[in-house]
């Protein structure tokens, strides 16, 4: 099965000659008479008998199956979950009938198929999905979608609501006006008012200067005394205009929608304030990924991407599962799974677990380490220890110090372990000493741009006695240095960044290390000895176990950083990145620059999330602590979004457009929001885009009816595991369940997209409607954005467009439009898809749609060991920026390396010991197979597997308090001493739930699992027009626990927080279990 | 029978039928979506109820046996009643076991397309020997009164009689001693065709592997001594309501007594066995029974009402006719319990471990409690039976007290 | 272990194995199943699957995935068995249905007749996998809201997904209401329908660890094939002598 990735060899599929006949036959069949002969057996039984018993290969003789001929079929991307799969929709009479997995794309197969087999040979074949995708018609057919716009008919929260008409909506939201009869509301036109983007550059380059004391307020203030009302605070000009009083704020957002709606808040309005839910998902590990791919550009750190490494799953020899849940969750099951379990069979591969929980990962695993949950970052520290001391990592990787160094290795990336680094008079350390530090002038050098020139300030290594001066960047002077330096240099004490690590590694023995982790020191020093005797492809892969904890930033950099021991990134078998195909073609030579807005707005000033802004820069600063946390190295910071709003701080709120996101749900300590979205005064105006009436958008003053991932577009991007250049694409389906509308004149379905363009048609906003991408580029309807975006895939990133897929020939063109018949004129019109990428292009984007996107061969992902799609730069591991950071609640400047920070804390850093108080468990959470979010509890069929969740708790504990299988337990926590979620109006939901007893748990914590304990999305009654829509008590099962998660003790609405990388808390938080009848 | 009494029990019988009809409603509406059991028990109440009937038709098989092919002269007066009984009681149990089908409009495929591997394409065509050999031997017994009655110009309904009598006008002693020696023959017939029948029904369980309790050679044994003791009681019970034979009540007393002791002896040893044998199994199932959801249909219907308390009686009050009666009426009444213990739990061990823990639906568990519907159903075929039965009795010459069929009505 | 990638994926394999088995003389093909437990993650997708594939009504499963915990903290271990019909080459259910509407076809695959099927759940009761389920006619959507025009509401939702069955054994069925298949014994096919047309079974293929597998055991160039010859084979309560035609790996 498997062979040479040299010899590559084209598959030919299915060698199948009979394939098309079979085809036709079965078509002719279908239309014919004998599908009615085949009902007749309904009436007449014995008609259907001998056919029955037929002598068929399979026992068959006719067939009404239609599922596999391609013409009903649709490639498109579930989102049942974040992973993504590529899937086949399946339609029967219009109807989708089956939803399977898309062979082309590589999340499904391993190897996907070759790109280019025709889409006609394709239409029985398919890769795998996991249950929740297979469900995925059932989100689409859900009884409790709503199709028609809704207004709160009561008070916020109430759940009562009216069908009102688009047209209002739009109007109220527009222009305001005493709209729930509780007195004034603004419209977006009147708090989106700076709208001259000369005018917001000059006051946003003033701003800048005041907040950097280059000017004076008072300067300031006499300069713009006339744009002053446009201002949300004239003292504080650095927070920006009013229009950041307009925010939006989404969970699950993909590009081209995304692309779209950044265009609309950040570059038609100018509000900077549109917030992701990063943070609650895996938020520290983006950002310390960020952190580490910051480079040294032309003499400063920046760049650094956010997003994160996960192992070459196929190809990996040992990999460490750590917080991970890769069988159930992750990114995912279709996705990593078959390369994980065909690995452990074929002998390719060990894993390891390390999660307090005996996941169905660890069920597979060589080692299960169920870790003390607050000490995942101990562990790591520990096997840097056993590592650095036992000589196990990769020195010759480690001493490369530039660029020139690992390509003279052959290294795809280079490090920072042999750097030195000042440590202050006081001891604490600080930035990389430089060539000024020792009397190397700095270099002149040209800038990329052409605009003149940088100094470049050396860094230095040490080799030998001499101190070496180098580039980190450079690509001809290769540079390595020795990696344990501890001396002194003109009178200043450096230190190597291994040397550094060493000690902080050092600064606990083994066995203390082990005992702080929970486990056995021999389980380390096993588990470290194996990840460093595969070379490059061993690989520690943590998720969201390790990422949100109060510590998480530092858990991801110790793990990262115990990765970079082995200099495993860019290797086939080590860490891989996610690489896409361009889709807004703002690069020369593309055909369509879809970042191109006439009059846009360059959005400025202080988010609402304080993100990527240092506290003490800002006008608003008055010494420590802060009001709130500031976040100079994370955003997307959705656990502050609300409380926020709530707190006012930095500037109050007046509107919030929620997309696609259920913070009240998903957060920890969710429940706080609830107050402040319930309040009119503290949130105004509250509109959002959902497919349900949900546990957030029922505090909603206007829910705008959504289209399903199934009628849709989206660009899904790709995941760090998958290692082919990919561009999945998602594509409107199945036909649009909601309401018709019209926008801009044209008619199409109530979605995301038409909200947007409705309210863009009516604040007659530049950059949408007529010539909106340039002269007859015309953005009145989704595909006008989307479709091009293909195009900008179809035609590759070469320059020269060299790099362009194939045409459709004639019959993908006729199985194209076939597989699409069942769509209204609203969302497909052969004609105007065309026209909107043009004659050219056309066959070419219909290529690229007939496969679901675009998608390179896995074989070409890797070439002599390596990947192809590399990252190919320095991987860091001391910041001189957090060195140098001034951390706004304490005042102290950050850890610049890999640590293991004890917790839970409070944002402050205070420890927390709610033990003292008898909350004698941890409990922490997980996904299960069969439920994402808040999202599928309407998936009827997966009902059966998974009813309801449960309060999982050891043996052991269980003895200590009496509880018996499928006793109900309450939860009460340090800040929910009650064990409630209050939802207001006097509605108190008890988080009760039934015990599960298991030995696969550490005692001392209990888990549950997410997606159970609703009370909306179906699980609780709401009126709509007077009429009541009963609930549903198969959507009320279970329990939701995150109310139980502690809320921070200092910012009293939100739960506990990783204040560097961001992350919002689910592991850390102490409960007790109360036995209820 | 009193007439008060009789009238009773028709107003009991119409009123079964009445209330009963609800539940018939929506089982012939919605199929078998209202009933309660499901795929891991895809058997309950109505099977149960067919079992108990079985046994029932059995003891009023055995009476018709002695009495016709053996030739116990004092079963005669028994004779008429017993073929009866056994007639309605097969209707019954048809009625019950075609409404636990799925699809019971598609009940002709045993004609169509049998298969004579299954036993209960055995038991369709047994049973129907039975139903055929039970209608004849009743329509020869009782073809002399319905003559006589066809002819009686006081009785009401004597079309119906000429009808039943196939026009007969006059009954000779030649042919009185033709249709006795019919039914003789016929009787023989039985014997076989009951025994098989009986047996097949113990075998039709004992045969399924895998079934910790049935699957024994001990089962059809079981269903034959049950068949006994639960029919055998049941005659008693009706000796003593229409022939006031006391005699006859005390000796059937002590048949009963003597197959209740064999039916304890046989449970205990299936409980010695099992639980000696320490199959998980077959130790779950019994467990089932005996500290089970239903322990106290076991313990306190079946063996505190049904078996110890008849027991008692029918040991120290053996002589009392009217004892002996209440001992077999509990027995009877009881009997479902029997049924019910013997038919859910096998069912309720789930067959592979950890089924119980996964594809949660209430139709894939073995928790079963019979609903209200199946239990109005099961009213209604109760109530056909007894209401049949009931008007069989008094417009039908099934009662005699002599084997020419004299006229000994008791009311 | 070199630097090695897969040619393809075993999924591609299978499908070739099965169009050449769809070649040969049906009379020598026997379908075959083969599920490795040290590769299934319980991810319960094969149940889904074929849950829709096959438009399964609330409570009839045809492939269930029973999981178990073995062992004391901190020596556990998860184990999954994924439970189809056994497609048994003796078949205890056969043998008891009294109107011949469940059979073994000539490639050994044990199906079931709905049109002659009245329901009598003897067969459920032998089988001894519990791999049979009766229809009792129920609905997901059944006790769901109406609200034309506000909401999608149940009508729509039974359009969707259970008001049109699947076409199990390749047969167009008329719609859900009272008829077959309710109160008929349900149990998988092997996906004959989609056997016919060249395609695994949708379990298979669903498999998102790609422990099962499909294929015709009397072809010595399929993997069923091949697989059938490992250490670790087994099949389940090989003591009843059914002879399964589903196959385990330890
Ligand atoms: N089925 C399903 N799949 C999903 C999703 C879903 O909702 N449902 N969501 C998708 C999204 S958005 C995401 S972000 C990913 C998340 O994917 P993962 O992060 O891989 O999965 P989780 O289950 O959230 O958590 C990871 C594991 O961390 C463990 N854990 C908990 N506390 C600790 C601890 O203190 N230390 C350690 N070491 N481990 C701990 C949990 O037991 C769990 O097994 O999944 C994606 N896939
Ligand atoms: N206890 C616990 N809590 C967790 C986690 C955990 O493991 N355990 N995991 C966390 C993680 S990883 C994440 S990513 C967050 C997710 O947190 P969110 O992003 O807030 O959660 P979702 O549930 O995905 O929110 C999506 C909401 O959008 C709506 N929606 C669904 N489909 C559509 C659509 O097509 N269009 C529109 N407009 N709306 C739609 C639904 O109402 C749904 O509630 O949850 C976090 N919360
Ligand atoms: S893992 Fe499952 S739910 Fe998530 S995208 Fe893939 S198929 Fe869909
Ligand atoms: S597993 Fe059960 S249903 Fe399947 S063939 Fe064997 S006995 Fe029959
Ligand atoms: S339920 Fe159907 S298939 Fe099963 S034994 Fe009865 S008639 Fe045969
Ligand atoms: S083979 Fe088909 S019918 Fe059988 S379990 Fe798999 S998917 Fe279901
Ligand atoms: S789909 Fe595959 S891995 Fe998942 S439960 Fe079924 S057999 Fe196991
Ligand atoms: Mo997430």
């Amino acid at each position: 099965m498997r062979t040479e990735t040299s010899s590559p060899k084209k598959s030919h599929l299915l060698e199948c000659p009979m394939e098309r006949r079979q085809f036709l036959k079965c078509s002719a069949l279908l239309g014919g008479s004998a599908a009615a002969v085949l009902t007749l057996g309904r009436w007449i039984p014995e008609l259907a008998d001998d056919s029955w018993a037929g002598t068929g290969p399979t026992g068959l003789q006719d067939n009404a199956y239609s599922h596999y001929l391609p013409e009903n079929q649709i490639y498109s991307v579930c989102q049942q979950c974040n992973t993504n799969c590529g899937i086949k929709v399946k339609f029967v009479d219009g109807v989708v009938a089956k939803i399977d997995g898309n062979p082309y794309n590589p999340w499904t197969l391993t190897p996907h198929i070759a790109y280019d087999t025709p889409i006609g040979q394709t239409g029985t074949v398919e890769g795998g999905i996991c249950p929740k995708g297979q469900a995925g018609i059932q989100t689409l057919y859900d009884p409790y979608r709503i199709v028609k716009v809704l207004k709160r008919a009561g008070k916020r929260g109430e759940n009562k609501w009216k069908t009102i008409s688009f047209e209002q909506a739009l109007d109220e939201i527009v222009n305001g006006g005493d709209l729930f009869g509780e007195g004034h509301v603004e419209g977006l036109k009147d708090i989106c008012t700076l709208r001259d983007p000369k005018l917001s550059k000059a006051l946003a380059q003033d701003a800048e200067l005041v907040a950097s004391k280059k000017m004076t307020l008072e300067e300031f203030k006499t300069k713009h005394a006339a744009h002053l009302h446009h201002l949300i605070d004239p003292d504080h000009p650095d927070l920006g205009p009013k229009n950041n009083q307009f925010c939006l704020n989404w969970g699950r957002l993909k590009s081209g929608r995304s692309e779209l709606l950044k265009r609309f808040v950040n570059n038609a309005l100018g509000s900077v304030n549109t917030h992701g839910h990063t943070t609650v998902c895996q938020g520290s590990l983006y950002f310390t990924c960020k952190a580490m791919s910051d480079q040294f550009e032309e003499g400063k750190w920046g760049g650094g991407k956010k997003f994160y490494w996960q192992a070459d799953t196929g190809n990996a020899e040992f990999i460490i599962f750590v917080g991970s849940n890769p069988f159930e969750a992750n990114y995912g099951p279709p996705l990593r799974a078959q390369k994980v379990t065909e690995g452990l069979i074929d002998g390719r591969l060990k894993i390891a677990v390390v999660d307090p929980r005996c996941s169905k990962t660890a069920s597979r695993a060589w080692k299960w380490l169920p870790i003390e949950p607050n000490a995942v970052g101990a562990l790591a520290m520990a096997m840097i220890h056993w590592v650095l001391e036992n000589q196990r990592f990769d020195a010759r990787y480690l001493a490369n110090a530039n660029k020139a160094a690992a390509v003279e290795d052959g290294e795809p990336t280079w490090t920072q372990a042999a750097w030195l680094v000042k440590v202050r008079p006081d001891g604490k350390l600080g930035t990389f000493l430089r060539g000024s530090d020792v009397g190397i002038a700095p270099e002149k050098r040209p800038k990329k741009d052409g605009s003149g020139e940088w100094d470049l300030d050396p860094f230095v290594v040490m080799k030998g006695e001499a101190l070496l001066p180098f580039d980190p960047n450079d690509a001809k002077m290769p540079v390595e240095g020795d990696l344990f330096v501890d001396t002194e240099v003109n009178g200043i004490r450096v230190k190597s960044v291994l040397t550094i690590l060493r000690e902080t590694a050092g600064q606990f023995s083994l066995s203390q290390w082990a005992e702080k982790v929970g486990v056995p020191e021999k389980d380390i020093v096993e588990l470290a000895q194996e990840f460093t005797s595969h070379g490059k492809r061993a690989v520690a892969d943590c998720h969201r176990g390790v990422s949100q904890h109060t510590s998480g930033f530092y858990n991801v950099l110790a793990w990262m950083t115990l990765n970079t021991l082995i200099g495993n990134h860019d290797y086939m078998g080590g860490l891989a990145q996610a690489t896409t195909y361009d889709i807004t073609g703002d690069k020369p030579g593309k055909p369509f620059n879809l970042n191109a807005h006439e009059g846009s707005l360059k959005p400025w000033g202080i988010s609402i999330i304080r993100h990527e802004k240092v506290y003490d820069k800002t006008t608003l600063f008055e010494g420590y602590p802060s009001k709130r946390v500031w976040y100079p190295f994370s955003s997307d910071i959705y656990q502050e979004v609300i409380p926020s709003i709530g707190d006012a701080y930095p500037y109050p709120i007046k509107a919030l457009f929620l997309y696609m996101g259920s913070p009240v749900y998903s957060l920890p300590a969710g429940h706080k929001l609830v107050e402040i979205l319930s309040d009119p005064k503290k949130l105004p105006l509250f509109f959002v885009s959902d497919i349900v009436i949900g546990e957030t958008s029922m505090y909603a003053d206007y829910i705008f009816p959504d289209l399903t991932y199934l009628e849709r577009w989206e660009f899904s991007g790709s995941h760090p595991s998958v290692t082919p250049k990919v561009a999945p694409i998602r594509q409107p389906a199945s036909a649009p369940l909601t309401d018709t509308v019209t926008v801009f004149g044209e008619k199409m379905p109530l979605s995301m997209e038409s909200l947007v363009l409705g309210l863009a048609e009516k604040l007659q906003l530049p950059g949408f409607g007529e010539n909106a991408f340039g002269p007859g580029l015309h953005l009145k309807r989704d595909e006008d954005m989307y479709l091009r975006m293909v195009a900008n895939i179809a035609y590759g990133d070469k320059e020269d467009g060299s790099e362009r897929v194939p045409k459709a020939d004639a019959e993908e063109m006729r199985i194209f439009e076939q597989a699409r018949r069942h769509l209204p004129e609203t969302v497909f019109q052969r004609d105007r898809w065309k026209k909107v990428v043009g004659e050219d292009l056309w066959p070419h984007v219909v290529y690229v749609l007939n496969r679901g996107g675009r998608f390179q061969s896995y074989h070409a992902a890797y070439k002599d060991g390596k990947l192809t799609n590399k990252y190919g730069k320095m991987v860091g591991i001391y910041f001189d920026k957090l060195a140098t950071t001034r951390h706004s609640m304490t005042g102290e400047t950050y850890i610049p390396h890999a640590a293991f920070v004890e917790g839970p804390r409070d944002c402050r850093g205070n420890l927390l010991n709610d033990a003292a108080g008898g909350y004698d468990l941890v409990m922490i959470t997980y996904k299960t197979i069969t439920q994402t979010k808040s999202r599928t509890v309407g998936n009827y069929w997966l009902q059966a597997i998974y009813p309801e969740n449960m309060v999982d708790i050891s043996t052991v504990d269980a003895q200590r308090l009496g509880l018996r299988e499928g006793d109900r337990v309450q939860i009460l926590s340090p800040t929910n001493p009650e064990g409630v979620w209050d939802l207001g109006h006097g509605q108190r939901k008890p988080m009760i739930g039934r015990v599960r007893i298991m030995e696969g748990i550490r005692p001392g914590v209990i888990a549950f699992s997410l997606g159970h304990g609703h009370w909306a999305y179906g699980a609780s009654e709401t009126v709509i027009d007077g009429k009541r829509i009963p609930a549903d008590p198969r959507r009320a099962t279970g329990f939701h626990g995150n109310a139980g998660m502690r809320v921070d003790p200092v910012l009293k609405n939100t739960g506990l927080v990783d204040t560097v990388g961001g992350s919002a808390v689910f592991y850390q938080s102490r409960v007790k279990l109360v036995k209820v009848a | 029978m009193q007439r008060t009494s009789f009238y009773f029990f028709i107003g009991l019988a119409v009123l079964g039928l009445l209330v009963g009809s609800w539940g018939m409603v929506q089982r012939l509406l919605y199929g078998l979506n209202p009933v309660a059991f499901g795929s891991y028990v895809p058997w309950g109440l109505w099977v149960a109820f067919y079992l108990l009937f079985l046994g029932l038709s059995a003891g009023a098989f055995l009476v018709t046996t002695l009495a016709y092919v053996f030739e116990m002269e004092r079963f005669h007066r028994l004779g008429r009643l017993a073929a009866y009984t056994v007639l309605i009681v097969l209707l019954c149990e048809v009625l019950f076991i075609t409404l636990d089908l799925g699809r019971m409009s598609r009940i002709y495929r045993f004609l169509i397309s049998p298969s004579f591997t299954s036993l209960m394409t055995w038991m369709f065509i047994l049973f129907n020997a039975m139903l055929i050999i039970y209608a004849l031997k009743t329509f020869f017994l009782i073809r002399e009164d319905l003559v006589a009655w066809s002819q009686d110009p006081q009785r009401k309904g004597r079309n119906l009689y000429r009808l039943l009598a196939l026009g007969k006008s006059d009954y000779s002693p030649a042919d009185r001693a033709r249709d006795h020696k019919t039914v003789h023959g016929l009787s023989l017939i039985s014997l076989p065709v009951g025994l098989l029948f009986y047996g097949t029904n113990g075998a039709f369980f004992a045969i399924l592997m895998n079934r910790p309790i049935w699957n024994s050679a001990l089962t059809p044994l079981l269903f034959i001594v049950a068949a006994v003791l639960s029919g055998g009681a049941l005659i008693a019970f009706l000796t003593h309501v229409f022939l006031r034979d006391d005699e006859l009540v005390t000796s059937l007393g002590k048949a009963v007594l003597y197959n209740l002791v064999i039916l304890v002896f046989l449970e205990i040893l299936q409980f010695f066995v099992g639980y000696l044998g320490d199959n998980p199994r077959v130790v779950a199932a019994l467990d089932l029974i005996a500290l089970g959801d239903y322990w106290w249909t076991f313990w306190i219907v079946h063996l505190g009402l049904g078996g110890l308390i008849p027991l008692l009686i029918l040991i120290f009050s053996k002589n009392s006719p009217r004892a002996v009666t209440w001992a077999c009426a509990l027995i009877v009444l009881t009997f479902l319990a029997v049924r019910f213990n013997f038919i859910i739990p096998d069912l309720a061990v789930y067959k592979l471990e950890g089924l119980e823990h996964t594809f949660y639906h209430a139709r894939l568990r073995t928790h079963y409690t019979p609903n209200l519907n199946e239990w109005l159903v099961s009213l209604w075929v109760v109530s056909l039976g007894l209401l049949a039965f009931l008007l069989g009795s008094r417009w039908l010459p099934v009662i005699s007290s002599d084997h020419r069929g004299g006229m000994q009505h008791a009311h | 272990m070199g630097k090695i990638l897969p040619s393809e994926d075993v999924l591609i394999r299978m499908q070739r194995d099965l169009k050449r088995a769809l070649q040969r003389d049906p009379k020598k093909v026997r379908w075959t199943m083969v599920i490795d437990q040290g590769k299934c993650t319980g991810c319960h997708s094969c149940t889904l699957g074929c849950v829709a594939e096959n438009k399964l009504p609330p409570g009839v499963v045809y492939r269930l995935v029973i999981e178990e915990e073995i062992g004391r903290y901190p020596a556990v271990r998860r184990r999954f068995l994924p439970r189809p019909c056994m497609h048994c080459q003796n078949p205890p259910c056969t043998k008891v249905c009294p109107v011949t509407a469940t059979y073994i076809n000539n490639q050994g695959v044990v199906v079931v007749d709905y049109n002659r099927c009245i329901g009598c759940r003897y067969c459920l009761v032998a089988c001894p996998y519990s791999a049979r389920t009766s229809d009792f006619g129920e609905w997901y959507t059944r006790n769901t809201p109406e609200a034309p025009s506000i909401l999608v509401g149940r009508t729509k939702a039974a359009q969707g997904y259970e008001l049109q069955p699947a076409t199990e054994y390749g047969r167009k069925w008329p719609q859900r209401g009272t008829g077959s298949p309710i109160g008929n014994a349900r149990k998988c096919h092997f996906c004959l329908h989609r056997l016919a047309v060249g395609m695994l079974p949708a379990c298979v293929t669903t498999c998102t660890a790609r422990a099962t597998f499909f294929g015709d055991r009397n072809d010595p160039e399929s993997l069923v094939y091949q697989l059938l010859g490992s250490p670790r084979i087994f099949v389940l309560k090989p003591e009843l002598g059914t002879q399964p035609a589903v196959y385990y790996l330890k």
